[in-house]
């Protein structure tokens, strides 16, 4: 026992550890909060009262009833808004429809008529309308639900009476059955409505997940990765129980701690979407929620939630002993954080984009994504096995089982037999050996030199720095695609190669012999349809055809057409309008999931990349020689961090040039210069030109990575570790950038294109000042340490 | 002497006798299905129906159900018991979000492909419509994404493991306009086999937007009504000769054309009608006379016999809608505007009428487009797939009954 509390004592005792658990949890919540309120539709947010009101008003009605009153509510909104209609009424005859259908709304049903008057005096409440239309939804599923559950026996009858599904040796055949077997012991719970808010907002949200992920590997840091990098297992393991006993003692703190996050995690979630939508009647069956229709067990929501929490815990401690085994079969930091961050993405990417219908669905559903996600509980999946419907759920808590125990049996072998200390491996032996060659110390080193030396050559990264070349060069080759979303978008490309830059008289000329084509089209239309010496064949053929260059290259023209007058008017006002493609030149300037990938793969480089400028003397302890020599402190300082931000626009210019190059062999570079108010709809005052945007994205996204550089230096002075800071680094860059994956609004260039320079000017000016802050913090550190 | 005569005719007489036993149509059994079921080919690139063993798979609205051919009774192509086969289900097994709406499905070797058209975006974020190919297994509870062609394509047809399939663009052209210079490419099974061109309409005989419609493809021969402009501007065009149209028999195997009929022309238009037991159904429209001919001629259009002659409209429009099966063959006064009732006329394959059999009053916008199997006509009515049986069509002077089946 004192064992394994003095394995806690170096997770929980160390300094580190709480900050980085209280800074995840606080982003998690935030990320969670912005997630929830950045949605401007979200009235159940805004009007949380009203809502727990309206559902309290609905809840103890039978069934029938309160679906007559709710729907006599919503009958008075549907008079409000043909009150309405009169307004917009063209013509005499449906003014009179209306009128008497009101006459007749006041006749027959007076309370809604009634309540109808009153939201037109008082204005209509959206809240109100929405409100009632999810109570509908709520007590329409609940009536309906009884039918879903009570025949299915039904319907597995109906369907196996076909021959596709009537073999009783079949996969299908079997799944219908014991499908309907299963759900057998819900046919007569009880539904009621409530407020699922929270339930639902909890359950969905997954970011969560990456941050436990995150502060498990911390664990393990402290756990595994502390002691062997100061080579203090020779020393742990010569002990009497400095084997087996300890890394017993370590799993059960690493399991230990993983329940204990995982429970803090998912109880803060649930607390804040509490706090932000509300109450709920946590005793009704979790199957009065239509989105848990599904659920095969028969649990309250209080009870579920509980499952849920289970659920999370068990992938926790199925990444932690991963996890585990990963850190004691692997003795290179690198290697390790490749290792579980390929785990990891591997498990990710096999949840995320096999489909569940596939053939080789499997590893998507025994995965770790797939456990800690809310289909795993509130789902029901059978899986083929030789034909036979075996349930999901027990199957992968089972796998997963064995998994926990198979790996914490290979970490206990390993770490007992095998000597933990760091091994060079044949790459490094390899380095080692160009190095005595070709790199002699010749009197003394610049510190510069030096920094290079011991980035490139003795940290490897040369290697990393040639494949990035190489995966810029590859990027480079190539041309960017046209889009072809609309089938006038060939049409329209053709006019505008035709049209493309200043407005010259030509062009003028150009456009206005097309409008008289495609009249004297209509034309054309009208006489063959007269013509009397035309078939009826010949007629259609032809009407056809010229039909066709209407739809086509007709559309293509009144789009291009409609850009003359913008263009024209952006003149009057000043501006040096020119033609522009603006199916191409859109997404030059603004393109969220190009700007996305870019600023994400960035981060990665250089979350790789930098940890190891700063951590590389400490774990060494040569930081101890360096600083008291003459230009040990500032000057090496100075140093590391410019060869910080070299490193990084290395990394920038193979992220973004490429596109770049691409873009200028496809396109040219002739509409660079024309302003990109040209591209809008609407003139919303924008006065850079295409290129001036694209470059202010570009600076917009540099000083980003600046930040980002800033930012992982500090961490890693802070922390003096490469395996923590790359870690710290991805929980505080990686995972908010995932969470605005699908804000495109939360783009420099989207920013930039709507003018909205106050964002850009504050969002740079913030991103700068932080730099030089975190760059001041960690001069500070360094120099008076 | 006698006697050899006598035994010669009874021979001849024999032969006479298994000659009509060959011509009888075989039926269309599971074992004997073809790889392209051309019985389905709706024409106009579209396969909505399939036939299996032991049932027909149908495409209609989002959503694929299988027939069972002894009770017709037709159910979602799902195996979940806890799904209601609504949109509402995101897992649905017989769900497909987002279907060519030419509804292309084919069952080969045991599994169905189904097109789909899905929007794909590429590494710098450009988002590009394209065509992709669904696998599924025949209880749809396996659905993987086959493969994605790197053109948007018409429609697909899987024969002698080849997937051939006419495009909808070239490379240069990028239009999504029908008919304009779509080609025929095929590849095989292999996903890793990259496609080869059948046929090149991009520049065929210098004229302009030159284009294909596949009517249908039996024993390596591939029925195309083919479309091209003699004139760059047609809205210039004066007359008939502007736009041309041929029906033209292709050989699968290596593109080569071996008939050729012109379809517009003052005299003579040549139409496909239809497969009918191992010979092709096709007619000629005489527009100076105003009568469509149809003939039975051999699979590579030689050796037409002519079967029977039927009127058009005083306005030179045709009358009737005829198609064919592997036993008779169907003539529907779909566009009669002097009928007051609605029939089919059925004949056999020498030309003789067997048969009139009516319409229901309230079913007259409906008419016989595809050819079905032995058992069936099937067609879709405002998203509602009916059946009729075609054993009621050689009940003269009856009334047809449909079956819904979705």
């Amino acid at each position: 026992m004192k064992l394994t509390y003095y394995e806690l004592q170096k997770v929980i005792g160390k300094r580190t550890f709480l900050i980085v658990l209280a800074l995840c949890f606080v982003i998690n919540i935030f990320l969670l909060y912005y997630t929830q309120s950045s949605d401007e539709e979200n009235l159940k947010l805004q009007y949380k009262d009203k809502y727990v009101e309206m559902i309290n008003q609905y809840k103890n009605l039978p069934t029938d009833k309160a679906v007559e009153k709710v729907e006599a509510e919503q009958f008075a909104y549907d008079i409000y808004a043909e009150m309405n209609s009169i307004a917009f009424a063209a013509e005499e005859e449906e003014i009179k429809t209306i009128t008497k259908n009101l006459q007749q709304y006041k006749k027959n049903n007076p309370k809604a008529y009634k309540k109808a008057e009153n939201i037109a005096k008082q204005g209509e409440n959206l809240w109100e309308v929405q409100f009632l239309y999810d109570v509908s939804g709520q007590l329409n599923y609940i009536k309906s639900y009884s039918d879903f559950i009570g025949q299915m026996g039904q319907r597995a009858d109906l369907q196996s009476s076909v021959s596709v599904f009537g073999d009783k040796n079949s996969f299908s055949y079997n799944n219908l059955y014991k499908t309907a077997e299963d759900y057998r012991h819900l046919k007569n719970i009880d539904l009621s409505i409530g407020n699922s808010n929270a339930l639902k907002a909890t359950t969905e949200y997954t970011l969560t997940d990456f941050f436990v992920i995150a502060v498990v590997f911390l664990v393990c840091i402290f756990l595994f990765g502390y002691e062997r990098d100061r080579g203090l297992y020779n020393l742990v393991k010569t002990s009497k129980y400095g084997r087996l006993r300890t890394i017993i003692s370590k799993l059960l703190v690493l399991f230990g701690v993983s329940i204990a996050l995982s429970l803090i995690f998912t109880t803060g979630n649930y607390i804040t979407n509490t706090l932000l939508y509300g109450t709920d009647d946590l005793n009704r069956s979790i199957q009065s929620v239509p989105e848990f229709r599904n659920c095969p067990f028969g649990l309250s929501v209080w009870q579920y939630l509980i499952l849920f929490a289970l659920m999370k815990i068990t992938g926790a401690v199925a990444v932690s002993s991963i996890f585990a085994m990963i850190f004691t079969i692997f003795s290179s930091p690198a290697l390790m954080y490749i290792a579980s961050v390929g785990v990891v993405t591997g498990e990710y990417l096999l949840y995320a984009f096999i489909p569940s219908a596939s053939s080789f669905n499997y590893p998507k559903f025994i995965n770790i994504f797939y456990v800690l996600s809310n289909s795993f509980a509130c789902e029901y999946i059978n899986l083929n096995i030789f034909s036979k419907a075996v349930t999901a759920f027990p199957l992968v808590l089972t796998v997963f089982g064995f998994v926990v125990i198979g790996c914490s049996i290979i970490s206990c072998v390993i770490f007992s037999r095998k000597n933990q200390s760091r091994k060079t491996s044949a790459l490094s032996e390899c380095f080692a050996k160009i190095k005595t060659r070709f790199f002699k110390i010749r009197g003394s080193v610049s510190v510069s030199l030096g920094e290079i030396y011991k980035f490139l050559v003795q940290n490897k990264m040369a290697v990393l720095l040639i494949l990035l070349v190489g995966y810029g060069v590859v990027n480079s080759i190539g041309t960017v695609a046209y889009s072809y979303l609309d089938i006038s978008d060939s049409d329209y490309k053709a006019y505008m190669e035709r049209l493309e830059g200043d407005i010259t008289p030509d062009k003028v000329d150009f456009i206005h012999r097309e409008e008289k084509y495609f009249s004297n089209l209509e034309k054309r239309l009208a006489e063959i349809e007269n013509d009397q010496s035309l078939s009826d064949n010949a007629k259609g053929a032809l009407s056809i055809s010229i039909n066709s260059i209407i739809e086509t290259k007709g559309t293509a023209f009144d789009r291009v057409k409609s850009q003359y007058k913008r263009l024209q008017k952006l003149q009057k006002q000043g501006v040096n309008s020119r033609f522009i493609d603006e199916n191409v030149y859109s997404n030059f300037v603004s393109n969220s999931i190009r700007e996305w990938k870019n600023c994400a793969i960035i981060f990665l480089i250089l979350i790789i990349m930098l940890p190891v400028i700063f951590t590389g003397e400490y774990k060494n302890s040569m930081i101890n020689l360096i600083r008291p020599t003459k230009f040990g402190k500032t000057a090496v300082f100075v140093r590391k961090e410019i060869f910080s931000l070299s490193a990084m626009i290395i990394g920038f210019v193979i992220v973004y040039l490429p596109y770049f190059i691409r873009f200028i062999s496809t396109y040219g570079r002739d509409s660079f210069v024309t302003p990109a108010i040209c591209l809008l709809e609407e003139n919303n005052g924008l006065s850079l030109s295409v290129i001036g945007v694209a470059l202010l994205v570009l600076i917009g996204y540099f000083v980003l990575s600046v930040f980002a550089v800033s930012l992982i230096n500090l961490v890693s002075l802070l922390l003096k570790n490469y395996l923590m800071t790359m870690l710290l680094s991805s929980a505080l860059l990686l995972i908010p950038t995932f969470a605005v994956i699908n804000f495109e609004s939360i783009r420099f260039g989207s920013i930039v294109v709507e003018n909205n320079m106050i964002a850009v000017w504050v969002t740079i000016g913030l991103c700068t000042f932080l730099s030089v802050v975190f760059t001041l913090i960690s001069h500070k550190v360094y120099t008076e340490e | 002497m006698k006697k050899y005569v006598a035994l010669i005719f009874v021979i001849i007489l024999l032969f006479c006798g298994c000659n009509e036993n060959n011509n009888m149509a075989k039926e269309l059994t599971n074992d004997n299905l073809p790889d392209y079921q051309y019985m389905f080919s709706g024409g106009s690139r579209m396969t909505s129906i399939q036939k299996t063993q032991g049932g027909y798979y149908v495409l209609s609205g989002d959503f694929i159900y299988y027939v069972d051919e002894k009770n017709m009774n037709t159910v979602p192509l799902c195996n979940k018991t806890n799904c209601m086969h609504t949109l509402d289900d995101k897992n649905c097994n017989a769900h497909f979000e987002s279907l060519d709406s030419t509804y292309n499905m084919q069952v080969y070797k045991d599994k169905i492909y189904i097109l789909s058209k899905e929007l794909v975006e590429d590494k710098d974020g450009i988002a590009n419509y394209k065509s992709v190919l669904y696998r599924l297994s025949l209880d749809g509870s396996e659905k993987d994404k086959f493969y994605t062609f790197e053109k948007l394509i018409y429609s697909f047809y899987i024969v002698d493991d080849y997937i051939f399939y006419d495009t909808m663009i070239e490379d240069e052209e990028g239009s999504y306009e029908s008919n304009v210079n779509n080609s025929i490419y095929k590849k095989s099974l292999d996903v890793n086999d990259s496609p080869k061109l059948v046929v090149n309409y991009s520049d065929y005989k210098g004229h302009y937007k030159y284009g294909c419609t596949i009517k249908n493809i039996y024993k390596d021969k591939l029925y195309v009504y083919e479309c091209y402009q003699t004139v760059k501007n047609i809205e210039k065009a004066k007359g008939e000769e502007a736009k041309q149209w041929n029906f033209v028999i292709i050989d699968l195997k290596n593109g080569k054309r071996i008939k050729e009929l012109q379809m517009n022309n003052n005299s003579e238009e040549n139409y496909f009608a239809g497969i009918c037991h191992d010979k092709l159904l096709r007619s000629v429209i005489n527009n100076k006379k105003k009568t469509e001919t149809f003939y039975l001629s051999n699979l590579d259009g030689s050796n037409p016999k002519k079967l029977f002659v039927q009127k058009m409209n005083k306005d030179a429009t045709v009358k009737y809608e005829v198609i064919c099966d592997d036993k008779y063959i169907y003539s529907d006064n779909v566009n009669d505007k002097s009928a007051k009732k609605r029939w089919v006329e059925v004949y056999n394959t020498s030309g003789e009428k067997l048969s009139r059999v009516y319409y229901p009053d309230e079913n007259t916008g409906i008419h016989l487009s595809v050819q079905g199997d032995d058992k069936y006509f099937w067609f879709e009515n405002d998203g509602v797939v009916f059946v009729i049986e075609k054993t009621q069509f050689l009940n003269d002077n009856g009334k047809l009954e449909f079956k819904q089946i979705t």
